[in-house]
């Protein structure tokens, strides 16, 4: 770098103010694109540039911002022709006042997956492609105005792996602290900082006294040897004018009390012109900045949701197919709606963060892991702990993962830690380290807090702080090793004391093997969370083990006024029916009684009477006997009804959900005998690329596996080739393409096309909003399906 | 500009969304699946709104907003008859009601599809509300007509990135567009609304030149979307 030092704490270096409004006043039309500007007219650029570093700017962020690929197409202009010039022009004044030059980038104008259709790596490449062009030419990079915490990511990546310029990124706050994808202060100052971000801050959307308590927050939750700057508007837009309210004296009055806070750098957004810069650059020029204190906790996040790992977290396990032949199945049949059943179970019933653990020997465990984190993280917002000991599995799940996750885990062997930590230091991931190695568990408490050290300390070479290790001092089973119970707890203690770390421990492990599991479970657990425990493993849909953590938390004057606890059990009473009971004498169940026959429950949509009844049925009566004899005739007259008009789609899709909740017993009752799953036949269903409207499909999808097929779903936005893929693997013998517009309906005739052209032997069957029967014939599909219940027809003449 | 939330969603509007005919009397289990889904909604959603009024040039009998962009089929034409300004509004749920759809969708279809219909009932009632704000800030002299959205009639849903662009919608109300023209986050609308110096109705675009008119089921009944 130059002769400024954006890094010193201990003066003030000033930013530039707008570009994109200065542009305005000086005559860019409304729609016109600014980025043009470095070859249509580098002389205006030039001008708005020497008017900041005449007022004092010490950084001047080159006209890049919406020099994205995307957002250029159609203009006839490239990224790699317009930045290099823009940054030149930058350069050339910036070098006359010995100021520096930044790359500047915003958002690429659409959003990512799962909000919008961008692709995450689609993104990385963009910023990338900025990024490269820059070569040589800028001095540092800037990532601003961004809202998604998930397109920091794609940029910070890009920048840290085709650059060694230093960045610092800036997004954009409501007055509520979080972005308007709902991401918090906290949530970016985690995850970017973990990234390694050189400095962290806020610009547009506001003024400085808005900005001014979000701010604070970040300079706390900002790692320590990052800077923290803000841009803030020159106040509030008028809403009919554009006009933003603060002229240089009000915006100088406003921002001075970032003097004190531990800000170090600061400069202006929209409405602020070289006026505002001077005045700022004058009132700063002498004064030091506070000190920053920050806080350094344990946190884990995704972008919108925060854990602190100071108060006795609950990690829901349940996403895990050890022991449960169900999900593995599921993994098998990449049948992702069981295992996001599992997630949403887990979050409505309290836990925190989720493990995820997808490894089975005969699957693809990396694609697993990162398809799966994709689709958990567009359905639950709770923080992920990725489970493998496979490198490149890890790899690819904390590449797409949008937050700060914890790595479950390394050990003390050093190829463990060799292999995962630069991982974790790469991703901002904090890690798990379990006391073992090459020669296994240590009984004795002392050796395995050797052990925790050795992890820690091999963290600490890597960049990783103590406060990012997550020491796992390892559940025995009480049955097989009762004496070194004791051990645990007292590691577990001694790693939490002596070293710095915070402690995890799978809990329910200390059951296996003795009857009545959960009396053990619930004190086990709550014996850890005294000796220190952090992170609790666990079943999250036992209440018993919430009961005690929520218990925990307010015994140790946590849970303040008792308000969570108040929260999650007003107005309950405990049960106080005996609680462990005889079981495998054929007594009725819980649910009791004979109840409602299986046939009405589905034909009412009532799904738990279906599930009880299903028991029921299912303790007499062989699975398949169940669903040919009561679930599909059933399915058949609620059918009948909705096409005669007399029952619609309301109650059709109720009763659907009363078969699914019967299909679910059925399924761990197949999967229990080891049997392969039956099946009526495959189909794969899709929305057409460029399409994501998918709840039609999604319906079509219940209704079809309610009749017994074996639906492959690929998702929205699917391209035709894998649409094509995916019928060749599965040789499914039909098809279902949605498309829900007409903009889009090319895009299915694209599909039907390619499907013929690779002579794959698949009927078609097609539907959505705008089709008719006579344009699906003219797409060459094979059947055109006005509904759900025409497509459940469809599918029985295909497939019999 | 933060847009206050309607106390409920109307039940009847959901069921109907949900393809209840208007005939039919939703029965006790429908109408607590509506409830539900609207309690829910409501909880999700943080409607936005930003607008901005651009001057209406006419070359001939065809609108241009601004310098910049044309607006090009017969609907919209017939619908800014007479005006000389333009008002863009864009309004938007906000990502957490997409999130809640995406999650409910992992549970039962027929919470997800309540969902969906209750949060297309609320971003029309939001629209609405962002309507009565422009109309009641116009100067006593000035009328506009109603909305008017691309994708309706023969107006192309691809001008959807010009109109967002316009507003500057992805920074002010994180609202962004496909490159299909379709509205990220979902629950969004963006209309057109003409305004003039004498009062203007503005003209609905009919079932002539819709893309659903073969299969409406309001057609079907002899009636129409617009409610009558």
């Amino acid at each position: 770098m130059q002769g400024i030092d954006l890094f010193a704490k201990d003066r003030f270096v000033i930013l530039d103010g707008a570009m994109g409004t200065m542009l305005q006043k000086l005559g860019l039309k409304p729609g016109a694109r600014p980025e043009l500007l470095a070859v249509t007219d580098p002389e205006l650029l030039r001008r708005v540039h020497r008017e900041y570093l005449e007022a004092g700017a010490q950084v001047v962020y080159a006209n890049t911002f919406g020099a994205s690929p995307h957002k250029l197409e159609g203009s006839g202009h490239t990224p790699e022709e317009l930045i290099p010039a823009a940054l030149r022009i930058a350069r050339e004044e910036a070098e006359k006042y010995g100021a520096l030059t930044a790359l500047d980038m915003g958002p690429l104008g659409e959003l990512l997956e799962p909000a919008g259709t961008l692709a995450f790596e689609d993104a990385v490449d963009q910023f990338a492609r900025m990024v490269k062009a820059a070569d040589g030419l800028a001095d540092l990079v800037v990532i601003e105005t961004m809202t998604d915490l998930y397109e920091v990511k794609a940029a910070l990546l890009a920048v840290k792996e085709n650059c060694s310029l230093p960045v610092i990124v800036s997004m954009s706050f409501e007055e509520n602290g979080r972005t308007f994808t709902g991401c918090s202060v906290e949530s970016f100052a985690a995850m970017a900082g973990g990234l390694g971000a050189d400095g962290l801050g806020i610009n547009c959307s506001l003024g400085p006294a808005e900005i001014l308590p979000i701010a604070k927050r970040l300079c706390e939750t900002a790692p320590a040897d990052a800077i923290v700057f803000v841009k803030p508007n020159a106040g509030l837009p008028d809403p009919a004018t554009g006009e933003y309210h603060l002229d240089a004296d009000g915006f100088l009055e406003e921002i001075k009390p970032y003097a004190e806070i531990g800000i170090s750098v600061v400069g202006g957004c929209c409405g602020t012109t070289p006026d505002h810069i001077r005045k700022l650059a004058a009132y700063f020029a002498d004064r030091v900045p506070a000190a920053r204190q920050s806080e350094e906790r344990s946190v884990l996040c995704s972008a919108t949701k925060l854990v602190d790992a100071g108060d006795a977290v609950v990690v829901g396990e349940r996403i895990n197919p050890t022991g449960k032949k169900r999900f593995q199945q599921a993994l098998r049949e990449g049948d992702m709606d069981y295992i996001l059943s599992q997630a949403v179970s887990q979050a409505d019933a309290g836990a925190q963060m989720l493990d995820v653990n997808v490894g089975l020997p005969d699957i693809d465990e990396p694609a697993m892991l990162e398809r799966t984190v994709r689709a958990l993280q567009a359905v639950t917002d709770l923080p992920l702990q990725l489970d493998s000991t496979n490198p490149e599995a890890l790899a690819r799940g904390l590449r797409v993962y949008c937050g700060k996750p914890l790595v479950n885990s390394v050990n003390g062997e050093k190829k463990s830690l060799d292999a995962i930590l630069p991982l974790c230091k790469k991703y901002g991931a904090a890690v798990i380290g379990l006391t073992l190695d090459e020669n296994g568990i240590p009984p004795k408490a002392e050796d395995r807090f050797a052990i925790a050290r050795r992890i820690r300390d091999a963290a600490a070479s890597y960049g990783i702080p103590a406060r990012d290790v997550y020491i796992d001092c390892l559940t025995l089973t009480a049955s097989a090793q009762q004496a070194e119970v004791a051990e645990t707890l007292k590691a577990l203690t001694m790693c939490k004391k002596e070293l710095g770390v915070r402690t995890v421990l799978g809990v329910s492990n200390i059951s296996f093997g003795l009857p009545c599991r959960e009396y053990l479970n619930v004190s086990f657990l709550t014996l850890a969370l005294a000796a220190g425990l952090d992170l609790a493993i666990m079943n999250p849909n036992t209440e018993s083990m919430m009961a005690a953590v929520a218990s925990f938390r307010v015994l140790m004057n946590r849970d303040k006024q008792s308000a969570d606890y108040i929260a999650r059990y007003a107005g309950m009473t405990v049960s106080s029916a005996p609680s462990a009971v005889r079981t495998g004498n054929g007594a009725p169940s819980a649910s009791g009684g004979q109840g409602m026959g299986l046939a009405e429950a589905v034909e009412k949509g009532l799904r738990a009477e279906a599930a009880a009844a299903a028991k029921r049925e299912l303790a007499e009566k062989p699975p398949l006997d169940v669903v040919n004899g009561i679930l599909i005739p059933a399915l058949d007259e609620v059918g009948a009804r909705f096409e005669k008009g007399t029952l619609y789609l309301p109650q059709l899709l109720q009763a659907a959900g009363a078969a699914q909740a019967a299909f679910d017993l059925v399924k761990d009752a197949i999967a229990a005998q080891g049997t392969p799953p039956v099946s009526r036949g495959k189909i794969v269903v899709a929305t057409v690329k460029g399409d994501i409207h998918d709840i039609g499909k999604n319906i079509v999808k219940v209704i079809l596996e309610n009749y017994g097929y074996s639906v492959t779903d690929l998702g929205r936005d699917v391209p035709p080739e894998r649409v094509v893929e995916t019928v060749r693997e599965t040789g499914a013998p039909l098809v279902g393409l949605s498309a829900l517009m007409t903009t889009t309906l090319p895009s299915m005739e694209q599909t039907i096309r390619m499907l013929r052209e690779e002579k794959l032997p698949c009927k078609i069957m097609v539907g959505g909003a705008v089709l008719t029967p006579e344009y699906a014939a003219r797409m060459g599909a094979d059947f055109y399906a006005k509904d759900a219940k025409q497509s459940a027809d469809i599918a029985k003449e295909v497939l019999g | 500009m933060k847009l206050p939330l309607p106390e409920k969603i109307p039940v009847s509007e959901i069921c109907r969304g949900m393809g209840l005919p208007s005939h039919a009397e939703p029965d006790e289990a429908t109408l607590a699946l509506a409830e539900k889904a609207a309690a829910l909604v409501l909880e999700s959603a943080q409607p936005r709104m930003i607008w901005r009024q651009l001057p209406l040039a006419w070359d001939g009998d065809s609108p241009r907003i601004a310098a910049e962009l044309p607006l090009e089929g017969r609907d919209i034409r017939l619908h800014l008859a007479g005006c000389d300004g333009c008002v863009l509004l864009a309004v938007t749920l906000g990502p957490g009601t997409d999130l809640l759809l995406r999650r409910l969708s992992a549970g039962g279809m027929d919470l997800a599809v309540a969902a969906d219909a209750a949060a297309s009932v609320l971003i029309e009632q939001c629209a609405d509300e962002a309507e009565r704000q422009i109309r009641d800030g116009l100067p006593p002299d000035r009328y506009m007509t109603g909305r008017y959205s691309p994708g309706y009639g023969d107006l192309t849903i691809q001008i959807q990135g010009r109109l967002v662009d316009a507003v500057n919608a992805q920074r002010q109300i994180g609202l962004a567009v496909t490159s299909n023209g379709i509205l990220t986050p979902r629950k969004s609308i963006t209309a057109l609304l003409g305004v003039a110096d004498h009062p203007v109705k503005g003209h609905l675009a009919g079932c002539a030149s819709c893309a659903l008119r073969e299969i409406c089921k309001y057609r079907k009944e002899g009636k129409t979307c617009a409610g009558n």
